[in-house]
C-alpha cells in the first residue's frame, strides 16, 4: 500500500517526492477521511480531502431520481412523436379546465341559477336573492370599482362616495344599472351619460367677482361659514346660470347628474379655492362603461352591492 | 503545462512565485464595493416606493424603471465585479500563473463598467427590451459580449499557462460561470434591431417560446451567475480563511457535474400554470427536484470544510460571513426546489414569497460570501496587516444579518398571506378578497422589508468605510518576507 496509486502518476507532469516516514508512523499523505487514498495536490496551500458523501445524502439524491422517474411515467413529460408522452394518469391541464368548470357548475348553489333567471322585481322581493347578489357584487366591486371609489366605496376627492346615500344619477336599481352599463362621459360608449358643468369663469359667462360671490353662496347653501352679503349678491346670477341644472332651490337634478348643492356633500372639496376652481374651470369627471366588460348578471350583482353600501 | 518540467531545474521553475497581476483585482474590488452601495441603495429606494408611492417621480424615477437598476446593480455590478475580481485573484494563484496579456484585464474591467453605466442609463431613460435580468438593448448587449469573451480568454489563457497538474475546483465553477453566461447572454438576446441607428429591437422569439427563452435565461442567470460563480468564490476563499482542507473532492465532482447538467433544464418552473405545454412544465419541475441534493452537496462541502474550526466563528467575523453565507445557500436551495413543485408554485407564484426566496439567496448567500471574500482580499492585495477596524466587521455582520432576517421573514409572511388571500372563498363560492385587499394587507410587511433593507445597506456602508480606511492606511514598514527557495 505504500506505493502511490498509478492514478497520481498520470495526473501531472510533475509530482513532488513523498516525505520519508518513520516506520510505524501514520503516513501524513494519507487522506484521513479516505484512508485508501493519498491526498490530492494542494493549490495555493489549499489541500483537498476525499471524503465519501454521507449515506443519507446519497439516498435522498437517489430518491429524487426515482420520484422524477415516477413523475415522468405518470404525467406528460418528454417530447415524443406527435407531441409528448401522455403519462399513465392521463392528466393534462387542458383536460383539467372543463373538469374544474363542471365541478364548479355542479357545486354552484341553486340560488346562483335562480338569480340569473330572475327579473328585478323578483330579486327585490326575495331577501335571499338580494343577499346573494350583494355578496357576489362585493368581490366584483373590489376588482372593478375599488381602485377609484375605495375598498368600502367611500370615494375620495373627485370620486363619489357611494355609501352616503347621495346619488348624482339616481339611486334606484335601474338608475345604478344604467350608470354602470354606459358610464359617465365615457368616450367608449354611445349611450354614455352626458352633461357638462361648464367653466363659468373660463368661458366668460361670469366675471371674477361673480364667481367669488357664488363661492360664498355655495358655502352658505351648504351651511358653512360664509360672507352673507356676497351670497346675497349671487341670487340673480344663480337663477340665470345655475338653476337650469341645479334647480331653483339648488337641490340638483338626477336626470342631468347635477349635484344637490345643499346637502353638504362636496365631491371636489368645500374650501374656497376648490369651489372657485369648480366654478371657474368646471368639473367633468369620467366613469368607464362596464357594459360589455362585465356581463349583465355581474352588473346586477354590483348594483345590489353598491346600493347596499350606504345601508 | 508545457512549462512544467522534471528534475532539479524544473523544480525551481515550479516553486517560483510568479508576479501576479493584482492591480486589476484591486480595481474590481473597489468597483464591487461602490456598486454595492448604488445597487442596494436603489433597492432601498424602490422598497420605500412600495410604502410611499408618492416617491415615484415621473418619468425617470418610477418603480418600473428603477427596479432593473436595482437588480442589475446588485447582480451584475456588485456581484459581477466581485466574482470577476475574485476569480482573477484565485485563478492566478491556484494555477501559479500570471494573467496573459498586458491590457486584456484592464479592458475587461473598464469595458464591464461601461456596460453597467450604459445599462443603468438606458433603464432610467426607458431604453429596455423588457427581458428579466437582460433589460439592456442590443448595442449594450453586443458590447457586453465582446467584454465577456475577453474575460473568457483571460481566464482560459491563465488555465492554459498553469504550472499545476490539476485545475482547482473553484476554477471549474468560475469557468462554468463564464461559459454558461456567454451562451445564455447570446441566445436570450438574439434580436433584430429596428434600425441601425435606433436602440429598439425585436426579439427573434415570440409567444410561449419567447417566455421559455427568457426563463431559461432567467433561471440560469441564477444558476450560473449567482450560484456557480459564487461557489467559485466559496471554494477558494472559505478554505483559505478557515485554513482547512476541502472536505471532499468526490462531492465536489458530483455536485459540479450534477449542477452544470441539471440547472439548464429547470427554467420551466418559472412558467407553471401558463400556456407552456404541460410536458415542459413537468420536465422542468423534475430537474428542479433533482437539483436539491447537488446544491446541498456544495453546502455540505462548505460546512465540513469549516468543521473543526467552529471555535473561530466567535473570533473571526470574516469566516462567520462565509459560514452564514453557506447556511443561506442551503436554505435557499432547499426552498427553491420546493417552490418549483407545480402545486406549491400555485400558492407561491406572483406573491412576495418569491421576493423572499430571491433575497435569502441574494442577501444571505451572494452578499455574505462576497463580503467575506472582500475582507479576505483587501488587506492582501493592498499589502495591509488587516482590515482597518475589527469593530466595523462586527457591525457589518450584525447589521447585515438582522437586515436579512427582517427582510426575508417580512416578505415570506406577506407572500404566504397573499397566496392564501387570493385563494380564499366565501361560503357562497365567491373570492373573499379583492387584489386591493391583499395590497392593503401587505403594506405593513413592505414597511418591515424597508427596514431590513436599510439595515443591510448600512452594513454595506460600514464595509465601504472600512475598506476605504484600510486602503488609506500606510503599508507596514517591513519588507514582505522573501520567498523561500525550497
Amino acid at each position: 500500500m505504500n506505493t502511490p496509486p498509478d492514478r497520481e502518476e498520470r495526473i501531472g507532469d510533475w509530482v513532488p517526492p513523498r516525505p520519508q516516514v518513520a516506520p510505524g508512523a501514520p503516513d501524513p499523505e494519507r487522506d484521513p477521511n479516505s484512508p485508501l487514498r493519498h491526498t490530492l495536490p494542494t493549490f495555493d496551500g489549499i489541500r483537498e480531502l476525499d471524503s465519501s458523501p454521507p449515506k443519507v445524502w446519497t439516498y435522498i439524491y437517489l430518491l429524487t431520481f426515482f420520484a422524477s422517474i415516477w413523475i415522468w411515467v405518470a404525467y406528460p413529460a418528454w417530447p415524443w412523436f406527435g407531441g409528448a408522452t401522455p403519462g399513465i394518469l392521463g392528466w393534462n391541464s387542458r383536460g383539467d379546465l372543463p373538469r374544474a368548470a363542471e365541478i364548479a357548475e355542479a357545486n354552484a348553489p341553486s340560488v346562483a341559477r335562480r338569480f340569473a333567471a330572475a327579473r328585478w322585481e323578483e330579486i327585490e322581493a326575495s331577501p335571499e336573492l338580494r343577499a346573494y347578489g350583494a355578496a357576489a357584487g362585493r368581490g366584483l366591486f373590489g376588482e372593478n370599482c375599488a381602485p377609484c371609489h375605495g375598498k368600502d366605496g367611500r370615494g375620495t376627492r373627485g370620486f363619489p362616495n357611494l355609501a352616503d346615500g347621495d346619488w348624482l344619477w339616481g339611486g334606484e336599481v335601474d338608475a345604478i344599472e344604467q350608470t354602470l352599463r354606459v358610464g359617465i362621459r365615457w368616450h367608449g360608449s354611445d349611450e354614455t351619460r352626458t352633461s357638462q358643468m361648464p367653466g363659468f369663469g373660463a368661458q366668460g359667462m361670469m366675471d371674477r367677482r361673480q364667481v367669488l360671490d357664488m363661492v360664498e353662496w355655495l358655502r352658505g347653501s351648504g351651511g358653512l361659514e360664509h360672507d352673507a352679503a356676497a351670497a346675497q349678491r349671487s341670487g340673480p346670477v344663480f337663477a340665470e346660470n345655475c338653476a337650469s341644472c341645479h334647480g331653483e332651490d339648488g337641490k340638483g337634478n338626477q336626470e342631468l347628474g347635477a349635484p344637490n348643492l345643499t346637502d353638504q356633500v362636496w365631491l371636489y372639496g368645500s374650501d374656497r379655492n376648490s369651489l372657485f376652481q369648480t366654478l371657474w374651470s368646471g368639473r367633468n369627471g369620467v366613469m368607464p362603461a362596464f357594459g360589455g366588460r362585465l356581463s349583465d348578471d355581474m352588473i346586477r350583482k354590483l348594483v345590489l352591492h353598491v346600493r347596499g353600501l350606504g345601508e | 503545462m508545457s512549462e512544467a518540467m522534471t528534475g532539479v531545474a524544473g523544480r525551481a521553475a515550479v516553486d517560483e512565485v510568479p508576479d501576479y497581476d493584482d492591480h486589476v483585482v484591486r480595481l474590481f474590488i473597489v468597483a464591487s464595493v461602490f456598486w454595492a452601495l448604488v445597487g442596494m441603495g436603489m433597492g432601498v429606494l424602490i422598497a420605500a416606493q412600495m410604502v410611499w408611492p408618492q416617491l415615484n417621480v415621473e418619468p425617470w424615477f418610477t418603480f418600473g424603471r428603477l427596479r432593473p437598476v436595482h437588480t442589475s446593480g446588485v447582480v451584475f455590478a456588485f456581484g459581477g465585479n466581485a466574482v470577476i475580481g475574485t476569480s482573477l485573484y484565485c485563478v492566478q494563484r491556484t494555477c501559479r500563473a500570471r494573467l496573459p496579456g498586458r491590457f486584456a484585464a484592464e479592458f475587461v474591467f473598464w469595458g464591464y463598467q461601461l456596460f453597467i453605466v450604459l445599462a443603468a442609463l438606458g433603464y432610467v431613460m426607458g431604453v429596455t427590451q423588457s427581458r428579466e435580468y437582460a433589460e439592456p438593448e442590443w448595442l449594450t448587449d453586443l458590447w457586453l459580449a465582446i467584454v465577456w469573451l475577453t474575460y473568457l480568454g483571460l481566464f482560459v489563457g491563465t488555465l492554459l499557462k498553469r504550472r499545476e497538474a490539476h485545475i482547482y475546483v473553484a476554477n471549474w465553477y468560475y469557468l462554468a460561470f463564464i461559459v454558461a453566461v456567454t451562451v445564455l447572454h447570446v441566445v436570450n438576446n438574439l434580436a433584430v434591431p429596428v434600425a441601425w441607428n435606433e436602440s429598439d429591437s425585436v426579439s427573434l422569439f415570440s409567444g410561449v417560446q419567447d417566455a421559455m427563452t427568457q426563463w431559461w435565461y432567467g433561471h440560469n442567470a441564477v444558476g450560473f451567475f449567482l450560484t456557480a460563480g459564487f461557489l467559485g468564490v466559496m471554494y477558494y476563499y472559505l478554505p483559505k480563511q478557515a485554513d482547512a482542507p476541502i472536505w471532499s473532492y468526490r462531492l465536489s465532482i458530483i455536485s459540479f457535474w450534477s449542477l452544470v447538467f441539471m440547472y439548464m433544464w429547470a427554467g420551466p418552473h418559472h412558467l407553471h400554470y401558463t400556456s407552456l405545454p404541460d410536458w415542459v412544465q413537468t420536465l422542468g419541475m423534475t430537474f428542479t427536484i433533482m437539483l436539491w441534493m447537488p446544491s446541498w452537496a456544495s453546502a455540505l462541502n462548505g460546512f465540513m470544510t469549516a468543521s473543526g474550526r467552529w471555535d473561530r466563528l466567535r473570533t473571526d467575523p470574516v469566516l462567520r460571513f462565509m459560514i452564514v453565507a453557506v447556511v443561506f445557500y442551503a436554505v435557499a436551495t432547499f426552498e427553491g426546489p420546493f417552490m418549483g413543485v407545480r402545486t406549491v408554485n400555485g400558492l407561491s407564484h406572483y406573491t412576495e414569497w418569491t421576493i423572499s426566496h430571491v433575497h435569502s439567496g441574494a442577501l444571505g448567500w451572494n452578499g455574505f460570501i462576497v463580503f467575506g471574500a472582500i475582507y479576505y482580499l483587501v488587506p492582501r492585495i493592498w499589502g495591509r496587516e488587516g482590515m482597518h477596524s475589527r469593530a466595523a466587521l462586527e457591525w457589518h455582520f450584525w447589521l447585515g444579518l438582522t437586515g436579512i432576517m427582517l427582510y426575508v421573514t417580512a416578505m415570506w409572511g406577506a407572500g404566504v398571506m397573499q397566496g392564501l388571500m387570493w385563494r380564499a372563498y366565501t361560503s357562497l363560492g365567491f373570492l373573499q378578497y379583492s387584489f386591493l385587499d391583499t395590497v392593503i394587507a401587505a403594506k405593513p410587511y413592505y414597511a418591515m422589508r424597508l427596514m431590513g433593507g436599510v439595515l443591510y445597506l448600512s452594513g454595506a456602508g460600514v464595509m465601504a468605510w472600512n475598506v476605504w480606511h484600510t486602503i488609506q492606511e500606510p503599508r507596514p514598514v517591513q519588507a514582505p518576507a522573501p520567498v523561500p527557495a525550497e
